[in-house]
């Protein structure tokens, strides 16, 4: 398990997001995106973070990638 | 005729703008973010016998509100009582856009499914079978592509039918055997409650814990019956609004698997989108080309407008010299002939000449925004926004402050705290709008001739310094412990389309020469009777009320390098509109072709930098501290005025006085 700030480009699937960050949380949920989602990162850090589940790409700021924890995805490779 | 109203909604992003364009022919401001619509825009068409009203809300994803505009969508959507609602959705993102279409279905509105962007989706290689989609939900789906007309005319019919209230059963979701429980639960308890609202929807608002609608029912006798129900799914479910809002998109991606097909062909656009990502949000590249494009903007606005201002230029100087021997050999009045010629014709003029420059700074704003760069800009001054204590959401707002103040101010309501938006809105006057604009031109052309664009630039970037200190001084004196974080969806890069950024400029420009028709034209017309009056004193002379007026403001400003009556009532009359400071030196000192030399004998280089400085930083105008008062507060924009006459006087003087020692 990894900090989304810290996974590079790839598959990977959210496994938390902090209990402290639940505005964040309920923004993504809006958007979509749960934890256990599977999730493909198309820009890394440094700075913001990128990725994409189905035709949606979201832009995640470095303090919020911090606490968001991801792992690789058994479907897909992540480096 | 029959009146009926009609409700345009949908996520940000999915051409809802365009598309009320296509629906009522008004032309508005389309952009490529999301939260470009920050105010209800209204527009009409007459269908058969009726004549629909089309409100155009702000772009929301769901009923939840996180930000102003999202509060706002969201206060009119479940109040107005519409005769129909469309929502538009886009094709090549069915899934996420669908979950706002079942609460309107939840709402029990008449609704009508725009599934616009159909090219785009079809180029993806997505197909949607919307008779599909039609039966499953109960509720008609048309294809759209706006920015052709494509579908509008079946639309508009479908409008003409109301849309359709979904039917029971059809389309409405299954939470689960405890939450469905409750729900029935929580109707039976509201059965004899008197309310516009369908008791499903406002059950399950109340399951949500939304504030607003569990406020209604505080100090009722069933609220405690009601707390008792959602008490126990609380513990079965210790975040039950997102177990709900995950329950809606699990019957949507259901549905939704059933009625589109994909082909491979998606892949390649959305590699080339994240090889643009890497290169436009990285730390450090993104970083340099946002200054670059940045610098590129200006340098354009001044090349390319130059020429074409020029021509204005000649043109106003031949308009008010043939005016003058007209009136003249007309035998009118001496009076008449100087309002006409040194008042109006020098005045406007002088401002009107600037209108290729400000055309060109829209348009090339226009061309940054339909083509998704601006919501990338936002990541890339996030981590320094976050330094001062902005959001780099904020970013959004301050680059289109170097439009116009006002409805960037506005566009503050797309952040989602109190704190970000007051920091924002108290850096926001800092960033230079285009009403300043002629004043850099007219002092640049004078005394910076040969780097006229790098001085311009200079402006900018103070201003944008100017800004970020506010924010941090603020943030540290008020918000010490808040902090706000940037999520954004972001929308695919794609070509701008030349046609809208051509109305999005022009609509602009049309603005500025309204404002020159009224706001200012007005301002002169009183410069030129403080100055042409008392009538014992010479034309805007020392002696007139114009050059008393300066003369009172003069001693305050010579610390700064500009201590002329005529700086000083152009400064005073810039409060109203920043384009009059121009106007007025047009006035006061014999219009476009006296004004430059006059300048050049009042100011130096030094001084007359000191001047925009002063210009870029003291309250932009009367408009920008009404706006601050809407949507601040009269305190913040009292602390607004004043703060920024503040930092405009000290910036100005301390710049002087340290230039001076050099050159």
């Amino acid at each position: 398990m990894l900090k989304l700030s810290e996974a590079h480009n790839g598959k990977y699937m959210i496994v938390r997001i902090d209990p402290a960050c639940q505005g964040a949380k309920k923004r993504l949920t809006t958007l979509g995106i749960f934890v256990g989602d599977e999730i493909e990162i198309t820009k890394p850090a440094p700075g913001p973070v990128i990725f994409k589940k189905g035709g949606t790409s979201v832009g995640v700021g470095h303090g919020i990638a911090m606490h968001i924890s991801v792992t690789p995805s058994d479907r897909g490779k992540a480096a | 005729m029959k009146e009926k109203t009609i409700i345009l909604t949908g996520n940000p992003n999915t051409g809802k703008t365009t598309l009320f364009n296509a629906l009522t022919g008004l032309h508005q401001k389309t952009g490529n973010w999301p939260g470009v619509t920050v105010e209800i825009k209204e527009g009409h068409f007459i269908h058969g016998d009726t004549r629909f009203t089309v409100i155009d809300l702000p772009g929301t994803y769901s009923l939840t509100s996180f930000t102003e505009d999202e509060k706002i969508a969201r206060d009119i959507l479940v109040r107005k009582q519409a005769d129909a609602v469309i929502v538009v959705v886009d094709a090549t993102n069915l899934e996420r856009n669908m979950y706002l279409v079942t609460l309107m279905m939840e709402l029990e509105q008449n609704v009508v499914v725009a599934v616009n962007m159909y090219d785009l989706a079809m180029e993806k290689g997505i197909s949607v079978n919307t008779e599909e989609l039609e039966k499953m939900m109960g509720i008609p789906f048309v294809r759209t592509v706006a920015n052709r007309n494509e579908g509008i005319s079946r639309l508009r019919d479908l409008i003409s039918g109301e849309g359709r209230k979904p039917k029971t059963g059809a389309g409405s979701i299954n939470y689960g055997k405890e939450i469905e429980e409750a729900i029935s639960g929580i109707v039976s308890k509201l059965k004899d409650f008197t309310t516009p609202y369908p008791l499903r929807f406002l059950a399950t608002r109340l399951i949500e814990k939304d504030p607003e609608f569990t406020a209604m029912f505080e100090g009722k006798d069933t609220f405690a019956d009601i707390k008792n129900i959602t008490g126990k799914l609380d513990r079965e479910y210790p975040e039950i609004e997102n177990t709900m809002i995950e329950k809606r998109y699990g019957f949507i991606h259901g549905m939704v698997e059933e009625c589109t097909r994909r082909e491979t062909r998606l892949e390649e656009k959305i590699q080339l989108t994240a090889r643009l990502d890497k290169l436009f949000t990285h730390s450090l590249s993104g970083s340099l080309i946002f200054l670059f494009f940045m610098w590129f903007t200006f340098q354009a606005v001044f090349t390319l407008g130059g020429p074409f201002a020029g021509i204005l230029h000649f043109l106003f100087s031949i308009a008010g010299s043939w005016t003058g021997k007209i009136l003249f050999a007309a035998a009118l009045p001496e009076w008449i002939i100087s309002l006409l010629t040194d008042g109006i014709i020098s005045g406007v003029g002088a401002v009107i000449i600037f209108l290729p420059n400000i055309f060109l700074l829209f348009f090339i704003f226009a061309a940054l925004e339909d083509t998704g760069y601006i919501a990338r800009a936002a990541f890339v001054t996030d981590r320094i926004m976050h330094r001062v204590g902005l959001h780099g959401k904020s970013a959004i707002p301050m680059l289109l402050g170097f439009g116009c103040n006002v409805p960037a101010i506005m566009a503050t309501r797309t952040l989602e705290t109190r704190k970000d938006r007051i920091i924002t809105i108290l850096a926001l006057p800092f960033m230079s709008c285009s009403a300043r604009l002629p004043v850099y031109l007219l002092f640049t052309g004078i005394f910076f001739k040969h780097n006229q664009g790098t001085v311009l630039f200079s402006l900018y970037i103070i201003g944008i310094i100017a800004g970020m200190l506010t924010a941090w001084i603020f943030k540290n004196a008020f918000f010490r412990k808040e902090s706000s974080h940037i999520i954004m969806e972001l929308p695919p890069y794609h070509p701008p389309e030349i046609k809208g950024m051509l109305i999005s400029a022009w609509a602009k420009s049309c603005l500025f020469l309204r404002k020159a028709g009224t706001m200012i034209f007005a301002g002169v017309v009183l410069i030129w009777f403080l100055s042409y009056f008392p009538l014992s004193a010479s034309f805007a002379s020392r002696e007139s009320f114009t050059g008393m007026i300066g003369s009172l403001l003069a001693p305050l400003l010579k610390p700064a390098g500009f201590g002329s009556w005529q700086a000083g009532v152009a400064l005073l009359s810039g409060l109203v509109a920043k384009e009059l400071v121009v106007g007025t030196f047009g006035t006061v000192l014999g219009g476009t072709d006296g004004m430059s030399a006059a300048l050049s004998l009042l100011f130096t280089p030094v001084s007359a930098y000191s001047f925009m400085l002063m210009t870029l930083l003291y309250v932009p105008c009367v408009a920008t501290v009404a706006v601050i008062k809407q949507e601040a507060g009269t305190r913040w924009a009292l602390i607004s005025a004043l703060w920024s006459i503040l930092a405009g006087w000290l910036t100005a003087t301390a710049f002087y006085q340290a230039a001076r020692l050099f050159f």
